[in-house]
């Protein structure tokens, strides 16, 4: 590539490497996207243990390209940040876009999705986050009562233990079951 | 990058120290979020325990690791059941991982397994990069202390070291090279990645086709060419009689049809001579031997390589996912939204869809109770249709087999060599034929109705399926019939092909184009009458198949095929694409793109079967030319095999050993073997299902008894009496008529609403369930001794 300016060392992009599940020209595709949401806040050089904790505000991430359009940008964002406002550092974004790379497996795919689908965390998909789901899927374009009887039908399909939501199992054991979940659980950067 | 694998191990203590200040910050930075924290999940805590149970298993399958996230260490509770805190919990999997021998060896295999193991954990980048650094700093601890650092420890390792480079440079090189990757990730972002799995085919076609033309070209063509400018002096131009003739002029109209000067051309089979290849007296090559064993040897590694994609494949979405789902909603709302889309049209447009899939779904609930109460009558109807249908359909097909062999009859190729138009018209009847068909065969199943909508495009396929393989069957039996009358019949063949593929991307491709752009002037026109066209994956996956399967065919009669598909593949991709995104909108009703793949890889696999048989039986039955083609001079193309590369000739015992494999009772002996494998693993196969089975209705019952358990326990506690019901409804219904609850044999059968989700979904049949602890009736005593007892 011939840049004069290093954005990361070896040692760095081995890391990175090592643990999520690109290889080095995607990490550093990865920070190129990351860097043209906010150029003026994320250096050129990411060799300092500081520059890599710079947290990107969420309104600036849900405008990338690919989460643009996304109905659950902002949950997507939520789950992989530590501060609990959605402001992603470098490594969060890295680890977010990892996830829904190719070489990802599915039962990291199914954990990072159930998280997406929780959204207030604590570890139920419940009724109410159905309901929400169903708002940003259809644009809430559903009627009331078709969300009542669309989140009764899931509960009812996935619901094992008979406690009114989906637990992590259950939601696992359904979506071991479709072969579509990896395909559309894929973001190409 | 190469490097980097060695240079992690040679600089440990440079690595560890430069990370020390890292992590040390990166630990203060996560003490502050405690609060945040992305540990604070308690089904962590509960899968971690599964996690380290894996591990303890993972000397017998690597593939463990991949099963990861939600497993993790039990240790990273407390006492207390309460998580631990993120740097605490870092620690303790760091020992869980340092625990397992085989995962902390100085080696590179025990690299490798490590570096699975933390790439799947679902821990945060950040925490992962702490517990990489711990392990490698106490892996180089306990390698200086053991003190056996020998420079060939990582010897034996070597092949699998070279293989994993070999793998990360082949996924490297191929992916900053991806093909088309700004173009797939446009259809993506617009279409939908279904869509986008009709252009993913379209790419690994294009693939194999540059694979086989390469080692096509370099063994077979080159030399070839070389051949001929050496012997431009002296070129005598032979024709099919093997008489000695001028070399016709060149019309235009060759390059369509094949014929005239392309006939003697390196295009054909004819082309090629039978002589060793001298060259600058560098060494003997000798082309005969080099066309056989090169078609040989790519045919054999293609089936391989199909195959063993073909097994993933099915695996993946037949064994895996049950066909008919019954978790409807679920899989429409959770695996709705694709990812992929970016834009702003094709994201509306998916809400849309979302939305109509909904409400459809919705509707249909109505209609499903009432489907399952079909009359008899109706039943009968529907039988008769389809077999009238079944019955026209192969009608048709049979009717357009022996038409072409009138055709074939009629434009009987002679081997005057002539520029004509006339050659083209079998091939132009071929293709008409195939679309014209496909259309019909649409249009007449839609008086049929099946049980389940995806049945409707599965005999669609297999329709069109049986109609191309009749068609390039007819043509194949009828030429390779002809060997003894006609010279030169493997010419022939190979023109047809050629004729027929070239045609076919004039009637399929750019005819399909102009429909999809008529419409959509049509559309734009009157825009509220008229929709923009959908874009048929069905109809387009089918001609890829088609034209793989010529290839297969002719390949071995003109290796210039291969080259010619592979700009044939090149302009479709370019011209579909450009259609796609200019006139036509995502189709409304999809199957899933795992089954489109699978469709396309048996379908390639079947031809290719068929291929391999037919062009075994060509190889060692049927008589060559003698006027033509490399393999003048033997009887039949096995012969090369047996007597120039073996050096075997007949009457001596290895031959007869050889023999003696296609003798029918060797080969009988082998399919009988076969059959009792097969019957042997479906007998194994069946075990495990009922074995399944019992085990689904264990669980039931455990969960039924906990429920009952736990309803009593409630009710104990509020001071109520204790019932017998085994579901809470039953209780109020009970209690509202004052009716002792009816015994549990078979009741769920009337009233779905009693019924368990557990039961549902481990598709179990209540009426066989034994009546066991839960189900019969007790009386108070029995269930206070029963609860005394926990």
């Amino acid at each position: 590539m011939g840049n004069k300016v290093v954005t990361f060392t070896h040692e760095q992009l081995d890391n990175y490497q090592d643990c999520t599940f690109f290889n080095k020209k995607e990490i550093l595709k990865v920070f190129k996207k990351f860097r043209n949401l906010a150029p003026e806040l994320i250096p050129l050089e990411m060799t300092t243990p500081e520059s890599v904790k710079i947290r990107m505000p969420k309104d600036r991430i849900v405008k990338l390209p690919e989460l643009i359009e996304n109905p659950f940008a902002e949950r997507v964002c939520e789950s992989f940040s530590k501060d609990g406002y959605g402001n992603l550092n470098f490594e969060e974004f890295l680890d977010c876009l990892s996830i829904f790379s190719e070489n990802c497996p599915r039962d990291l795919k199914i954990y990072y999705a159930f998280k997406i689908y929780d959204y207030d965390g604590d570890d139920f998909i419940s009724e109410s986050d159905l309901r929400q789901v169903l708002k940003d899927l259809t644009k809430n374009e559903l009627t009331n009562d078709e969300h009542q009887k669309i989140t009764e039908k899931i509960i009812e399909e996935g619901d094992i233990d008979n406690d009114g939501k989906l637990s992590f199992l259950e939601f696992e054991t359904v979506l071991k079951r479709s072969p579509d979940f990896i395909n559309t659980f894929h973001i190409r950067i | 990058m190469a490097q980097s694998n060695s240079n992690s191990e040679d600089d440990l203590h440079l690595n560890s120290n430069n990370s020390h200040d890292y992590n040390k910050l990166l630990l203060d930075d996560s003490k502050k979020n405690l609060d945040s924290s992305l540990f604070d999940d308690s089904y962590l805590a509960m899968n971690i325990r599964r996690w380290s149970l894996n591990i303890s298993n993972g000397r017998q399958n690597r593939k463990l690791y991949q099963f990861m996230p939600a497993k993790l260490n039990k240790t990273v509770e407390d006492g207390d059941g309460n998580l631990l805190s993120e740097v605490d919990q870092i620690e303790q999997i760091t020992q869980e991982i340092e625990s397992y021998d085989h995962l902390m060896e100085p080696n590179y295999k025990s690299e490798q397994a490590r570096i699975e193991t933390i790439k799947s954990m679902p821990q945060n980048l950040a925490a992962k990069r702490i517990i990489r650094a711990r392990l490698l700093r106490s892996i180089n601890r306990r390698s200086h202390l053991s003190n056996n650092s020998s420079p060939f420890r990582n010897c034996k390792f070597f092949p699998n070291l070279f293989m994993k480079k070999v793998k990360t440079w082949y996924r490297q090189a191929f992916k900053s090279f991806d093909f088309w990757y700004g173009s797939m990730k446009e259809i993506e972002g617009r279409f939908g990645s279904k869509l986008g799995v009709y252009f993913k085919i379209l790419r690994y076609l294009v693939l194999l086709n540059i694979f086989l033309s390469i080692f096509v070209f370099s063994f077979i063509i080159f030399p070839q060419i070389l051949y001929d400018s050496f012997q431009a002096n002296n070129l005598i131009h032979l024709d099919d009689n093997g008489n000695n003739a001028s070399l016709p002029s060149f019309h235009f109209v060759d390059i369509l049809t094949a014929e005239g000067y392309m006939r003697s051309s390196i295009l054909f089979y004819g082309g090629y001579t039978n002589e060793t290849i001298n060259i600058g007296n560098i060494s003997d090559y000798s082309l005969p031997y080099a066309y056989f064993l090169t078609m040989t040897i790519l045919y054999t590694v293609i089936f391989i390589v199909i195959s063993f994609s073909l097994l993933r494949c099915y695996r993946a979405s037949f064994i895996e996912a049950l066909d008919n789902m019954p978790n409807l909603y679920c899989h429409k709302i959770f695996c709705a939204w694709d990812f992929g889309l970016q834009d702003k049209s094709a994201a509306v447009l998916k809400h849309r869809n979302i939305y109509r899939e909904l409400k459809d779904l919705l509707l249909t609930e109505h209609k499903k109770i009432e489907d399952e109460q079909l009359s008899q009558l109706t039943k009968i109807r529907n039988f008769i249709i389809q077999l009238t249908v079944h019955i026209i359909v192969f009608g048709i097909i049979l009717f357009i087999g022996v038409v072409l062999w009138g055709l074939f009859e009629v434009y009987e190729v002679n081997s005057i060599e002539r520029s004509d138009w006339k050659y083209l018209y079998i091939p132009v009847v071929i293709n008409s034929a195939i679309l014209f068909c496909s259309i019909l065969f649409t249009w007449i199943s839609k008086a049929e109705e099946f049980k389940f909508p995806r049945m409707t495009i599965h005999i669609r396929l297999l329709r069109n399926f049986l109609l191309e393989i009749s068609i390039v069957s007819a043509l194949l039996v009828f030429w390779i019939k002809r060997n003894n009358s006609l010279v030169c019949w493997e010419n022939v063949i190979g023109s047809e092909v050629y004729r027929i593929m070239i045609v076919d991307f004039f009637i399929h491709t750019i005819g399909t184009c102009c429909y999809y752009f008529v419409r959509y002037f049509i559309h734009k026109s009157d825009p509220d009458r008229f929709d923009l066209p959908e874009f048929d994956i069905t109809h387009s996956s089918l001609g890829l198949v088609f034209n793989q399967f010529l290839i297969y065919v002719g390949l071995p009669f003109s290796p210039f095929l291969s080259v010619i598909a592979v700009v044939k593949f090149i302009l479709m991709f370019y011209i579909m694409k450009l259609t796609l995104i200019k006139c036509c909108k995502a189709p409304m009703k999809l199957w899933k793109s795992k089954q489109i793949q699978t469709f396309f890889l048996i379908g390639i696999f079947t031809t290719l079967v068929i291929v391999f048989v037919v062009h075994g039986l060509v190889i060692t039955k049927i008589q060559v030319s003698k006027t033509c083609g490399p393999f003048k001079s033997y009887e039949n193309m096995s012969q090369i095999f047996m007597e120039g590369i073996l050096k075997i000739k007949e009457g001596q015992i290895f031959w007869k050993i050889f023999t003696s494999f296609t003798k029918p009772a060797f080969v009988g002996g082998i399919l009988l073997t076969m059959c009792v494998s097969v019957y042997y693993l479906r007998a194994k196969a069946q075990a495990q299902v009922a074995k399944v089975k019992l085990l689904k209705e264990m669980l039931y019952l455990e969960a039924k008894d906990k429920e009952f358990l736990l309803g009593n326990i409630s009710r104990l506690a509020q001071g109520k009496p204790l019932s017998c019901n085994f579901h809470e409804d039953e209780d109020r219904i009970s209690e509202q008529d004052n009716v002792q609850a009816m015994p549990i044999d078979g009741f769920a059968a009337e009233d779905w609403k009693y019924e368990n989700n557990l039961a549902r979904n481990l598709r179990l049949d209540f009426e066989h369930i034994p009546t066991t602890s839960g189900y019969t009736r007790f009386c108070d005593d029995e269930i206070r001794n029963r609860l005394s007892r926990y």
